[in-house]
């Protein structure tokens, strides 16, 4: 089954035939191979050591459960190989065999450093803003990220060529880039910052290589990833997160699938829906955790209009589009089981089944704050949100010296208070490093204040409106996998916590849960919220999982190399 | 009997999940480490095997009505019946008694050990082993894994050689299956020095009784095909120390084994309770503050590995110990490549292949003092690079996790086994990189030297008194470790 919506009837992008398990595919120059091969129908990328199949969930280079065998090489992330070339792409199996006498002596020599005088670790819209006003100030700046292209998650650039125009929020990103570049701004791009060692040094991989970076001050703009929904069959092939849809058609132009149900809580599904309404999928319903906004939301959402009317705008256009796909609105839902049929998936909302080809979950994120808490920086647990939240000054300066942190890492604020924020560190970080702060920037340092606090309030009066509770124990079965790589079932989580164990390293020790690839980003916060309530105990900074390396697998001879 | 131990097999594995903690020992043998008591160190190394195997074990277990339901066949089919839902708990979760005869400060391997065979061989039962965090949460949980004896000095053999061979029974011992695996044990030599200090230790080993032997780079090719054999590279393989019956050992199970075996004969094992203080009056103890109150006691057993300088502290006792962190590494899982231990001493780190498919890969430790629990880099970047260079196929793996252990240095990378100058403080420490392999050999004398107030025979070359003499028993280099 190939996915063909209008735009590729329209266009002719630059097409790359790859070969998928003896099948020739054609592959779209820049896209990901994991969205060619969803475009190609080919929903299991992998299996697991139970046998299980997986593919792209997170599409974000997070979740790990996308691995293929690329030209070879084992485990490679299908959402984030470009395909700039012809490939032979296998089907990944777990603890596949090595060939004997592969692999390759290095030669040791003292691995590159680099000593950027300001490093932004992170090109989404918070970490470009922080580029371009540190550069203005007159500061170097070096901006990297484990992508090709800079955007980050919100503005996802395009990056494939011809395949459809850019929308108004590529365009936005687009010259939010182009200003940097024109500034000076070093971009280096393709770089998995692995590994962060206070007081300031980072470990690196760019490109198979071992690079290691110690800047004069850095700041980490690491931002977000999706919240993991533990439900009956939210590990199949097909269900995939809100975001990695996202990505598949505002990188690719790909949709997910011809038929769609999206699921979650908050504004992108919403989005989401519009955008593959657009593509020309069916999407048959949005459930939205919330309960329906009702006159008691009045007030929030005036404050909404007040705070940005733009904002409100853009989300009643969705709503306009979702109506015109047809696309029905549920309330006060949430996905209770996924599972495979002949053609596809049948989601189960309560008493109703939708039978699709694709499901989006979007329940909120999780802060990407790994290489914050691994410096050592202080965070404190937001109950309300469910979320650490890094301690910063109101520039963003951390309790460690030189480190500062912008952003979704920070706690979950969405990209226009990242990229106020972003403003505002990168003048703090520049002025710190002996650049004065005058005239213009003065002024720029004041807009950015007030465009922070207003688009604060715009949040805090969004999430009134789509308030809904957590993930809680019944949204599972005992059979529901907790832990997706280690696969860890919440009968085995139970069974670990009747056992009286208080504290997750306890259970990790029991069951491995969070000792898989992703590094337990999924499973711990379920647990450790599971914990918290078991054991009548708040969660806190210490009660998770400890920070260390590596923040994502990397492979061992690139670390010296 | 091997047919049935086949089929048990067999249905061991079909019926139990994978990697579960309540894993099943299947052979039943018998308990003939207490047999032969613990007065003679030579009798200990060179004992030959007992030849009565398979003598009921319960008979040496005592009559106790807490006594858990043994794990065997049959309980196994009877529990798969009900789903495996019926388990009963391994181990208790008491709360604190107000007065123990003894207290064991610390419930990792040493600690549990300790108590076990305090139990077991001397019947002292109203004891409690008190942690901090969960039970084989430190340094337990945290090594590679790595069983072997051929230390240099005879003190140090007689006790790494007890504690291996008590390795050999335990999964019997302790009716858990601990894996130790006997796999083979490699030391490769890398250096004209080393190949002749290896020499050497091969010497004393051999004049001990241990069975090790030195083998030829070709030897060397046979059992490990992924070694780098060109005889170009910086560190060429010139040969290797190899201890046949060296090898690895689950380090949790080791630690719920124990703990199990304590718990049913009466042993208290209080965990989420962190020592704060130490009672004295004058030079004796008299309890323990901890956050779950105050416990009454006349010996307190101090084993708590990177934080026994801290504890002792409590009671007025400097150790001369230097903690630092020692990481270790695992790699993605791969179908097997390496059936036994590779230590790289030369270029500091050590392989081996766990049962799930990772390599697991040790490294030096920090080059300065630290209570750091997570990796560094220039530790990594060493080990990795000395690494890739002797086994270049792990160069294409990924490397999954990374973590850190506080280990406990000594100035002769020995244990301080025995009494302090305070009466009824005792210490076991300074396992430094190497304590895993230590754990039964260590638990055994520790706990004798507890009950009767005096080092036993084993331990009284690693008393405290060795840094006041001078009689060092250094193992700088068999301790194999960068330190």
């Amino acid at each position: 089954m190939v996915t063909v919506h209008k735009f590729v009837l329209r266009t002719h992008p630059v097409m790359i035939e790859i070969e998928f398990e003896c099948r020739r595919l054609q592959a779209r120059d820049g896209e990901s191979l994991a969205a060619t091969l969803t475009a190609h129908g080919i929903r299991g990328f992998r299996t697991t050591r139970r046998g299980a199949e997986r593919g792209i969930f997170c599409g974000m280079g997070v979740c790990q459960d996308c691995l293929v065998e690329v030209d070879g090489r084992a485990n490679e992330r299908a959402c984030m190989t470009i395909v700039d070339r012809p490939m032979v792409v296998r089907r990944e199996s777990f603890a596949r065999p090595l060939a004997p006498k592969s692999g390759r002596p290095i030669a040791s020599g003292e691995i590159e450093t680099h000593r950027p005088e300001l490093l932004i670790i992170g090109a989404g819209p918070g970490g470009l803003s922080a580029a371009v006003s540190a550069r203005r100030a007159g500061c170097a700046v070096t901006v990297v990220d484990e992508r090709p292209h800079a955007g980050g998650q919100y503005f996802k650039q395009l990056s494939v060529h011809d395949a459809a125009p850019p929308d108004a929020q590529h365009r936005e990103g687009a010259r939010l880039i182009e200003t940097a570049r024109e500034l000076g701004v070093e971009f280096e791009e393709r770089v998995t910052v692995w590994g962060a060692f206070p007081p300031n040094e980072f470990g690196a991989v760019v490109n198979g290589r071992a690079r290691r970076y110690l800047p004069r001050a850095t700041i980490i703009a690491t931002g977000a990833y999706e919240r993991g929904w533990p439900v009956p069959g939210w590990t199949l092939p097909g269900v995939m997160t809100t975001g990695a849809a996202q990505t598949l058609w505002r990188t690719a132009r790909r949709l997910p699938g011809r038929r769609v149900l999206i699921a979650g809580n908050g504004p992108l599904n919403l989005q989401l829906a519009a955008e593959l309404i657009g593509g020309g999928a069916e999407v048959l319903a949005v459930v939205e955790a919330a309960a329906k906004p009702g006159p008691a939301q009045l007030p929030a959402l005036l404050a909404m209009i007040a705070a940005a009317p733009g904002l409100v705008r853009d989300g009643l256009k969705y709503h306009a589009k979702r109506r015109s796909g047809r696309a029905r609105m549920i309330y006060d839902a949430v996905v209770t089981g996924i599972e495979k049929t002949e053609t596809g998936l049948r989601a189960s909302i309560g008493k109703e089944a939708f039978d699709v080809d694709a499901v989006c979950l979007g329940y909120g994120f999780e802060p990407a704050n790994e290489l914050l808490r691994a410096l050592g920086c202080t965070h404190d647990f937001d109950h309300e949100r469910r979320q650490l939240v890094t301690r910063c000054d109101a520039d963003g300066l951390t309790d460690r010296a030189g480190i500062y942190a912008l952003g979704d890492c920070t706690g979950l604020g969405g990209a226009r208070v990242a990229m106020a924020q972003g403003t505002l560190a990168g003048l703090a970080a520049a002025e710190t490093l002996g650049y004065p702060i005058a005239g213009v920037l003065r002024e720029l340092r004041e807009k950015a204040l007030a465009a922070r606090a207003r688009h604060r309030r715009f949040q805090q009066a969004l999430w009134q409106i789509h308030a809904a509770p957590g993930w809680s124990a019944e949204c599972a079965t005992p059979e529901t996998l907790i832990c997706r790589c280690e696969e860890v079932s919440f009968a085995a989580v139970d069974a670990a916590l009747g056992e009286g164990l208080e504290s997750l390293g306890a259970v990790k020790r029991r069951t491995r849960i969070g000792m898989g690839r992703c590094q337990g980003r999924y499973c711990a916060p379920i647990l450790d919220a599971l914990l918290a309530e078991r054991c009548g105990r708040p969660r806190s900074e210490f009660s998770g999982m400890a920070p260390r390396p590596p923040a994502k697998p990397v492979r061992i001879g690139d670390l010296v190399s | 009997m091997a047919s049935q131990k086949i089929i048990a097999v067999y249905l061991f594995a079909k019926l139990t999940k994978y990697n579960s903690g309540k894993a099943v020992a299947l052979s039943h043998g018998g308990i003939w480490a207490s047999e032969t008591g613990g007065e003679n160190p030579a009798l200990l190394i060179n004992r030959p095997r007992p030849a009565g195997r398979g003598s009921p074990p319960l008979a040496d277990m005592p009559e106790d009505p807490r006594m858990k339901s043994r794990y065997s066949i049959f309980s196994l089919a009877r529990n798969a019946l009900n789903y495996h839902k019926d388990w009963e708990r391994a181990w208790r979760s008491p709360e604190p008694k107000a007065e123990y005869d003894a207290v064991i400060v610390g419930a990792g391997g040493h600690g549990l050990a300790t108590a076990y065979y305090l139990a077991k061989n001397h019947k002292l039962t109203n004891i409690a082993v008190v942690e901090k965090g969960w039970l084989g949460g430190g340094n337990t949980g945290r090594n590679t894994t790595i069983i072997r004896s051929n230390y240099l000095q005879d003190a140090s053999i007689a006790i790494y050689e007890l504690a291996r061979s008590l390795y050999e029974d335990l999964s019997q011992e302790l009716n858990f299956n601990v894996m130790f695996s006997p796999r083979g044990l490699l030391m490769l030599c890398q250096t004209e020095h080393e190949f002749r200090a290896l020499k050497r230790t091969s010497h004393a080993n051999r004049l001990a009784g241990l069975d090790c032997r030195m083998i030829t780079p070709e030897e060397v090719k046979r059992l490990v095909p992924i070694v780098n054999d060109d005889p170009a590279c910086r560190y060429p393989i010139l040969g290797a120390y190899y201890q046949p019956r060296g090898g690895t050992g689950r380090h949790d199970a080791v630690a719920w084994g124990y703990a199990r075996g304590a718990d049913s004969m009466g042993v208290d094992i209080i965990q989420n309770c962190e020592v704060t203080g130490i009672l004295r009056d004058g030079d004796r103890v008299t309890g323990l503050e901890t956050t779950r109150g105050t416990i009454k006691t006349k010996k307190i057993g101090v084993v708590t590995a990177g934080h026994v300088s801290t504890v002792c502290q409590m009671a007025g006792v400097r150790l001369p110990i230097e903690s630092v962190c020692l990481q270790a590494l695992v790699s993605e899982p791969i179908k097997p490549v390496i059936d036994c231990v590779v230590m790289a001493n030369t270029v500091h780190g050590y392989i081996s292949q766990s049962d799930k498919g990772e390599l697991v890969i040790g490294g030096g430790a920090d080059p300065y003092n630290n209570y750091s629990q997570r990796g560094s880099f220039p530790a990594l970047e060493h080990t990795v690079t000395a690494l890739v260079e002797t086994f270049p196929i792990i160069s294409r793996l990924r490397m999954l996790r990374m973590w850190g252990g506080i280990v406990d240095m000594t100035g002769d990378r020995s244990p301080i086994i025995g009494l302090t100058p305070v009466e009824g403080l005792y210490v076991n420490a300074g396992w430094g990189t190497g304590g895993f392999k230590a754990i039964p050999g260590s638990g055994y004398v520790f706990a004798d030297t507890i009950a009767n107030g005096r080092p036993h025979p084993i331990a009284e070359p690693f008393g405290l008194h060795r840094f006041i003499e001078g009689r060092l028993v250094d193992e700088s280099v068999a301790a194999a470790v960068a330190h």
